[in-house]
């Protein structure tokens, strides 16, 4: 017997920063999302999958890409940079704009980004119990490192298998993993799953650290991430 | 902002104040205040290198201190630097006339087989605002263009930068070239991207890995003052 497999086609960020920050326009990052969408879909993608994002306005400009298509999407950024992403989108910021989207995903989440704790702690603050929409986690199999010549990562299958029964405690849907992860891990995943019972347990920093190391990134509910400086006025007279 | 709020007109501050508000606004990324700021303090007679180091300098490293601990990210500090480039425009020229001191040379680039650039052109803007000159050599660069810059332009440090785990052994080719050329050690060599760590830096050989922006100039300055004390030892 046969499961049915659905077919997602991957699409990344541009590389480029949109107006008004970078030179990119919006309607072109629309254009070239459109055209990426349209090959995977003629390809055969059942749907569109965007990743590794840090910018909502350019996550906003692949959906309405994706929308002209007519494919549905699942979307998730990287959140690496302090706990949020690189462009400075916190969890619950892109949970928020998931459901509030023109053409919002299936399915949204967090995908690369730091080592597999990390991305669970990005999990907890989704809040997702609250959420309506599934979530997704790809967290990475470990750090790259440099052995021999070549790039490894040093999260072994057992590992994933760990972060693969915290990730659905942490409320993710879809499970899976992203860079660093190779069959076997995804083998050890599907079994830890399936043999680890779905408890509704409660799952907090402490735990997600001792199971799966130390948190890269200090937590935006650990510090303190107000802006330093008193503000002064920004009005000016002439 | 509120219209009660106090304006504030930068021709009526004095000096310190002036210094402390020029902080602000490009912490802000205020351009225009920035370059009427730095042609305030022109007319007022202070020396194009004091602006440079006392306005513009200390207030980037404030927003370095700040994009280095999570409290402002990419937007903020590419509009901070942008404020940053109008003051630097201003005060380039009369900087060569004058024939103040230099912080140091880089040249940077990303490397062969990789066009990411975002990171590498925060770290070239970050550096020119903490007063050093920046050669960069854009995108997807082969050992030769390394070795041409570097020949060319003898910098104090070389920037190597990478997205991808597929192109960031390629610093070691890099590095190794230089090894072979015997001229390794006439150069601080930093390495940053996305996937590298500080062991991976150490691996192929490079001076110091660095996570960011804000950690490349500080490591940057911290190298350059070792290599002056070496130079001054004798």
């Amino acid at each position: 017997m046969f499961a049915i497999v659905l077919a997602a086609g991957s699409m990344g960020p541009t590389g480029e920063l949109l107006e008004p920050v970078g030179s990119l326009k919006k309607e072109d990052a629309v254009e070239i999302f459109h055209e990426q969408a349209e090959g995977l879909k003629e390809g055969g993608a059942d749907f569109a999958w965007v990743e590794t994002m840090s910018c909502l306005e350019e996550l906003e400009a692949a959906s309405e890409g994706i929308r002209l298509t007519g494919m549905s999407w699942c979307g998730t950024m990287s959140f690496d940079t302090a706990s949020r992403t690189m462009m400075g989108v916190s969890p619950s910021e892109f949970a928020a704009s998931s459901l509030s989207m023109t053409y919002p995903p299936i399915a949204f989440g967090a995908n690369c980004g730091s080592g597999a704790q990390d991305l669970v702690a990005t999990l907890l603050e989704f809040d997702v119990k609250n959420g309506r929409m599934p979530v997704i986690a790809k967290g990475n199999a470990g750090i790259p490192k440099f052995k021999e010549g070549r790039i490894v990562y040093d999260g072994d299958p057992e590992l994933m298998a760990v972060y693969a029964v915290l990730a659905r405690r942490a409320g993710a849907k879809i499970i899976g993993g992203c860079c660093g992860t190779t069959p076997l891990h995804i083998d050890a995943m599907r079994s830890a799953l399936e043999r680890a019972a779905n408890v509704e347990s409660s799952l907090d920093l402490s735990e997600v650290e001792s199971k799966l190391g130390v948190l890269t990134a200090a937590r935006a509910n650990t510090r303190s991430n107000e802006r330093r400086r008193t503000r002064r006025s920004r009005s000016r007279k002439n | 902002m509120s219209e009660d709020d106090d304006d504030i007109i930068l021709s009526e501050l004095p000096d310190d104040e002036l210094v402390l508000q020029m902080h602000d606004d490009l912490y802000d990324g205020l351009r225009e205040e920035i370059e009427e700021g730095v042609n305030i303090f022109l007319e007022r007679g202070w020396e194009p290198y004091k602006i440079l180091t006392v306005a513009l300098v200390e207030g980037m490293r404030i927003v370095g201190i700040d994009f280095r601990d999570g409290i402002l990210f990419v937007p903020e500090v590419l509009l901070a630097a942008n404020a940053m480039k109008g003051g630097m425009a201003i005060l380039k020229p009369l900087l060569a006339e004058t024939g103040a001191p230099r912080m140091g040379k880089m040249v940077i680039g990303t490397v062969k087989g990789d066009i990411h650039d975002i990171g590498k052109n925060l770290v070239s803007m970050m550096m020119e605002g903490a007063g050093f000159d920046v050669i960069d050599l854009g995108i997807n660069n082969p050992v030769e263009n390394y070795m041409e810059a570097l020949e060319s332009e003898q910098p104090d440090i070389l920037g190597m930068s990478a997205l991808l785990t597929t192109t960031m052994p390629y610093m070691k080719v890099v590095i190794d070239t230089l090894v072979a050329k015997g001229v390794r050690d006439d150069y601080v060599i930093l390495v940053g991207g996305a996937p590298l760590n500080e062991e991976f830096s150490k691996s192929i050989g490079a001076d110091a890995y660095c996570r960011d922006a804000a950690v490349a100039v500080e490591t940057a300055k911290k190298l350059m003052e070792r290599k002056h004390n070496v130079l001054a030892a004798g």
